[in-house]
Formats: structure tokens, sequence, C-alpha cells
């Protein structure tokens, strides 16, 4: 037995040896790993670590900049408010942090807590907008995580009397409409971020390092448009609706001398904090996007393709007998007006005298003067959704194109593209891209104009602008005593339009509703101001324009004339 | 034997101070700057409790374990048995290992530690030396086979395979014939691998570590971390408090982890500095069973340094990503309180053999 323990002692020792053995190839392996990890796989895997080290960060928003008229009042403009997030690594207890801000915002406990136990991000916000009060007592809660933060809302001061141009922004404060769409780059600003970064140089300090990047405010955007001039504008267009039960109307004022826009109304008008609750179709300016049939303001183009294509002198005259037949239609006039130059043509707004004009100048040219007046192209005016109206290609013009489209039939418009062709008349026949945008400014108040007001060039003859504008003054002041745009003391030049409504399936809306339309110049001898306005689909009362659209025009005139301070 | 203890004791600090590290940069982190935090007190609240459990076996004279080993076996069984049962035991991170209330939680499967050395001593000394019949062997391996299998059902594969393991190895130091041993331990591995496969989630946990990038989001997220925190610390380290990774790689940086932190402070010289003192600890074990003459002390002191040493693989395994990622803690050197007083409480039971003058030649 003992020499059975010796030899087994022995066996114990070897197997001792064995052990020892394994356990170094065991160590071998594990030291080796260690040489691997932190030599040789060192720059990759901590590259890697590096990549995928959080930086978690919580946006600070960026200040919206400011939309301000001619006289630097403001029409949009981001106020403070506060927005409660949570830092989801500081959160403790979730169904009690749920518990508490539900409480107090007043939202489903349960679906905040379902939020936060879902969230992917260290960051989620919890709400993006809280009351004064809401944020006072979150604040003085504590709670682990909440993250109170400064952010903005968008209020618009001057409402729905501005919101087609200024437009709307959404619950992120972006634009979507109007000027806000359009400049939504600029005015935006740059968002700041409270980032955090893990370090672990400094022992015992703060291992996470906070670095804030601080928002940059958008730039504000000064605009030509007068928030004055807008409001009178809008309380005409406004009484004219409610007396003829109008659907809506735009006006247009430019400054035929720059092609500023002082005003541009589009009636009635949208709340731009609750823009939600109407229709999209209303956030669009009209005044750039609607493309219809002029009628008779469409007269005045006539008028400078006779003379630009050298077909007539001011002196030349049409006969009227009442009416004319052309092919297969007959074209109408309300009398027999007789023999008439451009001027009583003008004055008389003679279809017939039009049509024969039209017909004289010949499909082409015509087509080449329209289209140099800038019809069926776009303005180029700073505002979103312009439309190009719709001049139907020469190809397709039947025989009667030609005589209807010469009294404004058969082609479509934007108001925009009237009223500069009305402002290029004005303007000794030198077209100018309008624009609504002066200058921008940065928070400096170092401003800019991006948009150099261009001159398109002088598309309407010098001479043809001198007889139209004389043709058009002589349309206010021969119909003195009848004509309700006739403002004594002052040459104004006007023209008038009525125009049938296109059905969508074609041919014409056949409920007796038109669209009204004013073309005026204030004034003859000094153009200072060119109006445009339009009525569209009145159910009540008078059925001409001269008695819709001439007294509307009066009243924007009457106080334009004060407001300009314009001399007789 | 003044080596072990003072082995243990350098462990034991650099547990605590790495805890220290990574507690106190948390909590200012979250922005408070404390000196101390409850971790590091809770684990040197351990540490003293550890110390007074090792004065305590190490004065108890070891030749009144003999007559108790069988008791402490049974008595770990029925724990085990009671930790499974709901209500009794808690479950935590979806696995039952623990009995008790919240700070106070008795972890059964960390007495393992003391209760396998027992085992093999007891069964080792006596009638084995007799006619060193297979029996014995077999009833060893039985034992720990179903010590081993109720662990593993909590689930605690990480502990099951280091008392799995061990015990084989414990195999080897006693003399088991090769040809046995290797029918033995193919056998049980083939068991443990049909054993993990048979659910999607055990078997994905097996293998994430083999490819842990291109599951760095989910399951190997820990590994990835882990293994960044390696190569982070570079042959040096960054040092003392500097450790980046620490702020990425919660939750269990603070007990299963930890050791991937020490090698980012104190880099590949400060990790191998480590290996090298469990290294010196298994080797003092070793020698010391070698000098035994005394049976029962003899297997015990192999065996323990054994164990030590088969968990201490098996959590650097883990956090090199060389085996699969399973909870086991680093002996005297993680966070947690069961298993540094049980491994105190052994390592007592050594120091007490080494300074008796019956056993020792």
């Amino acid at each position: 037995m003992k020499r059975g323990q010796a030899s087994f002692s022995s066996v114990l020792n070897r197997r001792l040896a064995v052990i020892a053995v394994m356990v170094l190839f065991a160590l071998i392996g594990i030291e080796s790993r260690f040489i691997y990890l932190q030599i040789f796989a060192r720059p990759a895997l901590t590259a890697l670590a590096n990549s995928q080290l959080e930086t978690n960060s919580i946006p600070i928003k960026a200040k919206r900049g400011m939309i301000l008229d001619a006289n630097g009042k403001i029409l949009a403009q981001d106020v403070a408010t506060w927005s409660a997030g949570l830092y989801m690594p500081e959160v403790r207890d979730v169904a009690w942090t749920a518990q508490t801000i539900a409480s107090v915002l007043g939202v489903a406990r349960k679906d905040l807590e379902v939020r936060i136990r879902d969230a992917s991000l260290s960051f989620i916000y919890v709400q993006k907008q809280v009351s004064l009060e809401e944020y006072e007592s979150l604040l003085s809660l504590d709670i682990p995580g909440m993250v109170l933060d400064k952010t903005y809302r968008r209020i618009y001061p001057s409402g729905a009397l501005v919101s087609s141009v200024v437009g709307v922004t959404g619950t992120d404060n972006q634009g979507l409409s109007g000027l806000e769409f359009q400049y939504d780059s600029l005015l935006k600003g740059t968002d700041g971020k409270r980032a955090f970064r893990v370090s672990g140089s400094s022992p015992g300090a703060p291992a996470v390092m906070e670095e804030v990047s601080e928002a940059i405010a958008g730039k504000n955007i000064l605009l030509t448009l007068d928030v004055n001039v807008q409001f009178f504008a809008q309380q005409a267009l406004a009484e004219t609706l409610s007396a003829y039960e109008g659907e809506r109307a735009t006006c247009i004022i430019l400054n035929p001398k720059t092609g500023a826009v002082l005003a541009m109304v589009d009636a009635p008008g949208v709340d731009p904090e609750h823009w939600r609750e109407a229709p999209d179709s209303m956030l669009t300016e009209k005044a750039v996007s609607y493309n219809y049939e002029p009628g008779s303001v469409f007269k005045a183009v006539t008028s400078a393709a006779g003379l630009d294509s050298n077909t007539i002198t001011a002196t030349d005259t049409f006969h009227s007998s009442g009416s004319l037949k052309v092919f297969d239609t007959v074209v109408h006039d309300l009398y027999a007006y007789g023999t008439m130059d451009l001027y009583h043509m003008l004055q008389y707004s003679s279809n017939v005298g039009f049509a024969q004009l039209g017909m004289k100048i010949g499909a082409s040219r015509f087509f080449a003067c329209i289209q140099q007046y800038g019809f069926g192209k776009k303005t180029g005016i700073d505002l979103p959704g312009e439309e190009s109206g719709i001049v139907p290609p020469l190809a397709q013009w039947s025989k009667t194109t030609l005589p209807t489209m010469s009294f404004g039939q058969g082609v479509a418009v934007t108001a925009i593209q009237m009223a500069n062709f009305y402002a290029t008349i004005a303007n000794g026949g030198v077209q100018r891209r309008p624009y609504v945008v002066d200058r921008i400014e940065d928070a400096s108040g170092t401003s800019q104009r991006t948009d150099v007001p261009g001159i398109v060039g002088q598309v309407v003859g010098a001479e043809t602008a001198r007889i139209v504008l004389e043709g058009l003054h002589g349309v206010v002041k021969e119909n003195e005593g009848v004509f309700s745009a006739y403002i004594p003391g002052y040459q104004v030049a006007g023209k008038t339009g009525t125009a049938q409504i296109a059905a969508p399936g074609g041919g014409y809306v056949q409920d007796g509703s038109y669209i009204y339309s004013f073309a005026g110049i204030l004034t003859a001898n000094d153009p200072r101001a060119v109006v445009f306005l339009s009525i569209h689909e009145t159910h009540k009362g008078e059925r001409t324009s001269f008695m819709v659209a001439g007294p509307t025009f009066k009243k924007i005139a009457l106080q334009l004339i004060q407001y300009l301070r314009l001399e007789p | 034997m003044r080596r072990l203890l003072i082995i243990a004791g350098v462990l034991l600090l650099l547990g605590v101070m790495t805890n220290y590290s990574i507690t106190v940069s948390l909590s200012a982190a979250r922005g408070r700057l404390v000196a101390v935090t409850p971790s590091v007190v809770k684990q040197a609240i351990i540490v003293a409790i550890g110390l007074c459990v090792f004065a305590v076996t190490a004065h108890i004279k070891y030749l009144r374990w003999p007559g108790v080993a069988q008791y402490t076996l049974l008595l770990l069984v029925l724990l085990l048995v009671a930790v499974l049962i709901p209500g009794v035991g808690r479950e935590i991170n979806g696995s039952r290992r623990w009995i008790g209330w919240d700070s106070l939680g008795l972890q059964p499967s960390q007495s393992a530690v003391v209760v396998i050395p027992l085992l093999a001593a007891k069964v080792f000394s006596g009638k084995f030396l007799n006619r060193f019949e297979s029996k014995y062997y077999w009833a060893f391996l039985l034992f720990s086979l179903v010590v081993g299998s109720l662990v593993a059902l909590e689930p605690d594969f990480g502990t099951a395979f280091v008392i799995i393991g061990s015990s084989l190895l414990i195999l080897v130091g006693v003399g088991m014939p090769w040809g046995r041993w290797l029918a033995c331990t193919a056998g049980i591995a083939g068991l443990g691998l049909v054993a993990v496969s048979l659910k999607d989630s055990w078997r994905l946990r097996m293998t994430s570590f083999i490819d842990p990038l291109a599951k760095a989001q989910d399951v190997a997220y820990q590994l990835v971390n882990s293994m960044f925190a390696f190569a982070r610390g570079g042959v040096t380290g960054r040092g003392f408090m500097r450790s980046v990774q620490k702020f990425v790689h919660f939750p269990a940086q603070e007990s299963d982890f930890v050791f991937a932190i020490f090698a980012e402070e104190f880099g590949f010289l400060g990790a191998t500095v480590v290996v090298a003192l469990y290294v010196v600890l298994f080797m003092s074990l070793l020698r010391l069973s070698s000098r035994c003459r005394e049976p029962f002390a003899r297997v015990y002191v192999m065996a323990l340094g054994v164990f030590l040493m088969s968990q201490t693989i098996v959590n650097m395994g883990v956090v090199v990503g060389l085996l699969p990622t399973t909870g086991v803690p680093l002996p005297f050197f993680s966070q947690g309180g069961n298993h540094i007083v049980f491994e105190m409480a052994a390592l007592g039971i050594a120091a007490s053999i080494a300074r008796s003058p019956e056993s020792v030649s």
C-alpha cells in the first residue's frame, strides 16, 4: 500500500505538470489575444470605437429671420417659446417620468411611456411647444433627463392681410408657401446643438464634455410691399366682394419705374397661424399662379402690337356697324360706333374694331408681339408657383383665334403679367422684372440685394407706349361722369375688362359669372403706380366691369393718391 | 501561507480601484462630482468581510472539513434547487441565480469554489487510495455534473462551464486514466453543445463571439465594447481613471467585463501583470499541493488552484472574445459579494493547510 501511495504520489506530480501545461496554453492564447487587440488591431479598433463613441446631441433651434414690409413693419417673426424633451441616458424611472410629465402637459400617460421606452435615440422631444405655465411646472419638478429648451414659434402680426405673399410655416417652422417657402434657406438660419462628447482625458473632472455650437439666426427679408397700401387695397376688394357676393379678388400695385410690388392682395386671405383649416389652394398667391382669360384689358396689348408692327398709326380708322362676321363666328359691339381711330376704339372698347386690327396685324406678327411683351412666359417675380399664362402656339391657331385674341379671348394671362404690361406702358415701353423682396439683411444689419431688379428690355416702342398711355388716359377722361374711375384733377389712365370664365371641359361657364378686371395707371403724366385688380365670380348685382371693378379701383386710387402724395 | 493572502489582497485592491474609476467617472458624467460611490463602499465592505472570512477559515483546522464536505455538497444542491423555484429564487435579467433580498442576496452557485474542491478532496482521499477504483472518478464526475446542470438550468452557462470544466481538470490531477478521461470530456462536451443548441437565443449567444463586429448593436454589444477598451489601452494604457470606453459599455461594466476597463487604463503591461498574479497564485497552490503529504490537503489545494484558474481563464477568454459571452466573475477582482466571500473562504482553507504541520512535508 505504501508503494501504491508512493507511485500514486508521483503520478499526481506528473499530472500537476500536465495541468500546468494545459493552463499555460490557455494563458498563451489569452496573452496573444491581448497582443492582437492592444497592439496589432489597435488602430483599426480604436478608429471604429471612436466612430461609435456616442456623441449625444440636443438641437438648439435657430431663430428664423423676420419678414418686414417697406416701412420696417414686421410681417412674420419668431417669438421664443419652450420645448420639452428627454435626454434618455439620464432618465431614471420611465413610468414615473411619463406619469409626471403627462400630468403637467395633459397628454396620455400610456402613449408617452411607450415613446420613452421605445426611444432609440438619446434625445426625444416630448412636446415641441409648451406654455409658460407648463414650462414653469416642469422646471420645478426637476425631472431627471428633462431638457427644457428655448425654441421658437412663428407669428404673423398682419395675419391674413399679407399671408398669400408672406406664406406660412409648418410645425418645424419650415416655409411651406409664399416667401417663407421661396426664401426658406435664407430665413431658416442654421440650427446649433449641444453635443455631449465622451472624454476620458481628465481624471475626476466631468468626463462627458458639453460642446455648444450656437445657432445662427436666419436672415431678415425686407419687402417692397407696404402694409398700408396693402390694407386699403384689401379693404376695397373686401367691400366689393361683399357687395356683389364675389368669390375672390386680387389686386396688384406696382411701381412702374422699378417693378417693385407695393401691394399684392388676395381676398379673402388665409390666417397664417391657422392655415391648416383652409383649403390648400388658398395658400398660393393667385396673382401669380392663376391663369385666366383677360378680356378687354388685353386690348391695350393689341393696340401696342398694331403700332409696334407698323400696321397702323394712331390716326388710322376702323369701322364698327355693331357686329362683324368673322368666318363662322360673329363679333358684337354694344353699339354701332361707326368710324373710330385707336383712341376711340379703346374708349368704346370695340370688339369689332380690335378684331379688324388684329387681322390686319396678322397672326405671326401678333404672336411675335405678345411674346415680346412677356405673355406666355413667367415674369420672373420672386414668388413661388408662378404660372406662364397660356398663349397657344401659332400652329394651333384656328381662323377665329386671331380676331378673338385681339379683344382678350382665347389667351390666358396671370394678373402679374397683365399688371406688368401696363407698368411697361407706363414706363415708356421699358419692361422691368417685378419683385417683392427689396433686400435681405443678416443679424448684424448688413444688407444685400440678392435679386437685383432687372430690366427686361424696351419691349414696347417708346412712341407706342406714349400713344397707348394717352389712349388709356382718354378711356378714363372721356367717360367722365359716367365712368366711376374718373378722379377730378388727376390724369388717370386705365382700361376695364370683363371676361368669361373658361369651363374645365372647354367653352365657358354659363352661370352668368364673370371676371371683372381693371388696369389703372396713376397718373398718365407722372406714372407712379399701376393698379391691376380682378374680381372673380360675382353672384349678385351689376354685370359690367365699369360698375364693379371701376369703383373698386377708384377707392384704391383715391387713397393711393393721398398716401403717395401724387400731384394733380 | 502569506503569499496567497498578498496576491489575493492585490487582486482585491485592483478590483476596488477599477470599480472606483468606473463609478466615480460615471457619476461625474451624470453631473455629480463625488469622492466615492456607493458601489465602491459596498465592494470595500465585501472585501473586509472576505478578509474576515479568510481569517476564520485560515484558523479552522483543515481536518475538520473532511467530516462536513458531503454536507456542503448537499446544502449546495438544495439551494440550487431552491433557486429554481419561482418565488424563492429571484429572477434578474432572465435568469434565476439569487436567493434573498436586494443587497443581501445569496448566489449559491458561487459557493462551488469551496464545495467542488472539498468534494474532490473528500472523494479522492480515504478509501480511494486503497484501490484507485474507477467508481470514485465516476462518483465525483456525477456530483459535479449534478451541480453544473442545476447551475446551467438557472441558466448560468458560464459558471456551469467553470464547474464542469474544472472538475474534468481535477480528474486529470487525481490521475484518472487518459482513455477514460478523454471519453468523458468528449461526451460531456457533446452533451453541452446539444444542450445549448436547443434554444435559438442560447445558440446565438454561443456563436456571436465569432464575428462580434457584425452583431455589435445587439448580442455582441458588450464584447465589442470590451474589445474597444482593450484596443484603446494599447501597450501602456490610458492611465488610471482615463478609460473612455467605460462611459459607453454599461450596464455590465461594473462586474464581469471590468477587466477590459482595467486593460484600457493600464494597457497590455497592466493586463499581463494581472495575468501573472493569477499564474503566481495558481503555481503557489500547485506547489503547495505537491508538497502536501496528507491526501485531503493535497487534492483540495490542487482542486482549488484548478478551479480559480479555470474561472480566470473563462472570464478573460470572454472579455477578449475567445469564448462565448457568459457572465463569470474574475476571481477576487470583479465587483460582487458572493464570489469574493466564497473565494476568500476557499483560500482561507488553503492557508490553513499551508500552516498545519501535519499536512506539509
